[in-house]
């Protein structure tokens, strides 16, 4: 094991406890809110803040931990925070310089080592210019040059991409997952970005209030979030129930999944893009229906996302439909349907088409929004966090929130606004149900 | 209506004028003063009187080595304290404050209670070596330090504490042992705060008066710094000390123009 830690610091009302293990050239992500603690256990693994209890060994030698606390700069650490923070007054080229400088290379191994860094990243070019002559892309991949260019056993990167514009941040994030290939030590990433997380992690830590949620792949964590703050990471509706032999009781009604031998405390799990939705009370074959009023629309491309509530004074109660057959349209495809044939363009998403593209990059779409609203996306994340999963959770006045994917073609058919009364339906097919 | 309001537009301006006039006036009018009552003419003769150069070179000779004495030991000392964050730092820095406020004469008396023959540190230094300090040009120095060194710590400090302290974290988890962090990172980033921080030291030192009459004497050639001999030439050869007020504030505002076009604003 090379890097075994468990952090205990304490911070502001809240005491950090998490355990981090990972293997030589693993990329290990640290999810969680802003305020969850991840940034405090980045700096006790630098060792920037003391531990109050717990320990950090890295390839056996102890860092923190028995009494014992080495300085940051008797650590083999890198260390790459979302603003580059190169040194002002010094060249690209003695930035990256300053460190294999620090720890005793020669001025002219230094140099080279800083051109080699700085070369492996594609900005060989740059060596000689200031900070201030560089772009923010440009810029962070000299402070990664940086970070590596002391060989660390441990690379800790701080939200490494959060302050860069959207243009730039795929670019550098490209870039970055290269080098973390061909990085052996081990590397902590800390991020609330689900793609940072997705495209460069083996395995993923998801924090809250400074404790642990849940760990693991990152394809297990998208199949089956344990919690609603990572479900609202992955893009999923979740839910916690109860389950019997044919469905699972949720705030939202018995819900009838795809077939779950287990009984008991269960989590319930279902893309935003397996929930269609309709104008009428349909007459199909859709197993879990209910009425819900439309709570928000924004549209992103052709795709839509609905925040739909459901059970809030409605006509009728939750229901289950208790047809077996299970074919049928779904989705946007359903509502165009029922409704009248709509705006141009809406045809060419043909049924297969669609379900396609949103069942397969899931993924992929959610992470795309958050591309799309980039800084927006963190500033949000204060207020989720004093309110966690309220997308997903029982909202405390009987209503539950659910996310709905429609295309922006059933927007206009359905006229889809905030305050609109529609029908809400996911095949039990598209519900996979899992003990908690 | 609207001529009321006019005239109480300019009434209230007045208001605020006057007194930035009578402000103004009363900074302009005295350096007028000094320029018009000087006597051009025998400028450069005044100026060769006995008194005049020896009192210039000293001042400079004692206020370049405060200035050094300041940025030596003062940089550390602001560079630690702007890290610092406690009750003792809290406590120093009020310490440190203190000759900013104190009439210079009164720090006078408390040097010589200190380095005065029968001074705390002053006694033992005589029965172990002989050494007298008092009346001697490095009498001048230390009274320059002690009114100066203060000035410069404060602005000093306040500039090493602009100096976000992220840098310090990421030149630590580069290997950097805190003494090069202070060298390679945080000396050039306070780089103009310690050139404004060294120009209000060397400042305070050249006009330093009270501190120095009362601990170093006024002994021409040797402990008669400019301002002295300014004061002490005032009562037989007033041209002398005009000439010599107007070689002072030269050197102020040539030390003023270099540093405002290279680190100040």
């Amino acid at each position: 094991m090379t890097l075994d830690a468990r952090l205990r610091a304490h911070r502001g009302g809240f005491t950090v406890d998490l355990p981090l293990a990972a293997q030589d050239g693993e990329v290990v992500a640290v999810l969680g809110p802003n305020g969850a603690g991840k940034t405090t256990a980045l700096h006790a693994l630098a060792g920037l803040v003391p531990l109050e209890a717990g320990h950090v060994r890295v390839d056996g030698e102890t860092w923190a931990g028995d009494g014992r606390h080495l300085g940051p700069e008797r650590r083999a650490v890198g260390l790459l925070a979302a603003d580059h923070l190169l040194f002002p007054h010094l060249t690209a080229r003695a930035n990256v310089a300053f460190g294999p400088r620090s720890r005793g290379a020669s001025r002219r191994e230094a140099e080279e080592r800083a051109d080699a860094e700085l070369g492996a990243l594609g900005v060989a070019e740059l060596a000689g210019r200031r900070p201030s002559a560089l772009s923010h892309g440009q810029a962070q991949r000299v402070a990664l040059a940086r970070a590596l260019a002391t060989d660390p056993r441990l690379l800790l990167l701080d939200e490494p991409l959060s302050a860069l514009d959207p243009a730039t941040r795929p670019q550098v994030r490209a870039t970055l997952a290269a080098r973390l290939r061909a990085y052996d030590g081990v590397t902590v990433v800390v991020t609330h970005d689900p793609l940072d997380a997705l495209t460069l992690a083996d395995r993923l830590v998801f924090v809250e209030g400074g404790a642990v949620v849940q760990e693991g792949t990152p394809a297990d964590v998208v199949a089956r979030p344990r919690d609603p703050y990572v479900a609202q990471v992955v893009g999923l509706n979740l839910f916690a129930g109860t389950a019997d032999g044919e469905a699972v009781t949720t705030p939202l009604g018995p819900v009838v999944t795809g077939g779950h031998a287990h009984r008991g405390p269960s989590w319930v799990a279902f893309a935003p893009s397996a929930v269609a939705l309709y104008p009428e009370k349909p007459h199909g074959s859709t197993r879990n229906l209910w009425p819900a009023r439309v709570g928000s629309v924004e549209l992103s491309g052709q795709t839509a996302r609905v925040r739909l509530l459901i059970g809030a004074g409605r006509h009728d109660g939750p229901h289950v439909a208790d047809t077996a057959r299970d074919q049928g349209t779904r989705g946007a495809d359903a509502a165009r349907e029922h409704g009248q044939r709509g705006a141009p363009g809406q045809g060419d998403h043909g049924q297969r088409g669609h379900a396609g593209r949103h069942d397969g990059q899931h993924g992929a779409d959610a992470a795309r929004d958050h591309e799309d609203h980039g800084a927006d996306a963190g500033r949000h994340d204060g207020p989720r966090r004093a309110e966690p999963g309220r997308d997903h959770e029982n909202r405390g006045d009987g209503t539950v929130a659910v996310l709905a994917d429609v295309t922006a073609g059933s927007v206009a058919t359905m006229r889809l606004q905030p305050g609109a009364d529609v029908w809400a339906g996911v095949k039990a097919t598209e519900v996979s149900a899992y003990p908690s | 209506m609207g001529r009321a309001r006019a005239r109480s537009a300019g009434w209230s301006r007045a208001v605020l004028l006057v007194p930035a006039a009578l402000g103004v006036g009363l900074v302009v009018l005295p350096l007028l003063g000094l320029l018009l009552r000087t006597e051009w003419g025998a400028f450069a003769a005044h100026l060769a009187a006995p008194v005049v150069w020896p009192a210039i070179r000293l001042s400079l000779v004692t206020t370049l080595v405060t200035v050094a004495l300041c940025a030596v030991l003062g940089t550390p000392l602001a560079w630690l304290l702007s890290r610092a964050d406690g009750r003792a730092a809290t406590w120093l820095r009020a310490v440190l404050t203190v000759p900013v406020v104190l009439p210079p004469v009164v720090g006078g008396v408390a040097l010589l209670m200190a380095y005065g023959r029968r001074g705390v540190v002053g006694a033992p230094l005589f029965e172990a070596f002989g050494l007298r300090l008092p009346f001697t040009p490095s009498a001048v120095v230390l009274a320059q330090v002690f009114v100066s060194l203060p000035f410069f710590v404060l602005a000093v400090e306040g500039a090493m504490r602009a100096v976000d302290g992220r840098y310090d974290a990421v030149a630590a988890t580069l290997g950097a042992s805190p003494l090069r962090i202070f060298v390679r990172v945080a000396l050039p980033l306070a780089a103009p705060g310690i050139a404004s921080g060294a120009a209000l030291a060397w400042a305070r030192a050249l006009g330093e008066f009270g501190a120095t009459i009362t601990f170093a004497g006024n002994f021409a050639g040797r402990t008669q710094t400019a301002p002295l001999a300014v004061y002490v030439a005032l009562q037989n050869d007033p041209q002398a000390a005009l000439a010599l007020s107007i070689a002072m504030l030269a050197v102020s505002l040539l030390v003023l123009g270099l540093l405002r076009g290279r680190w100040m604003r």
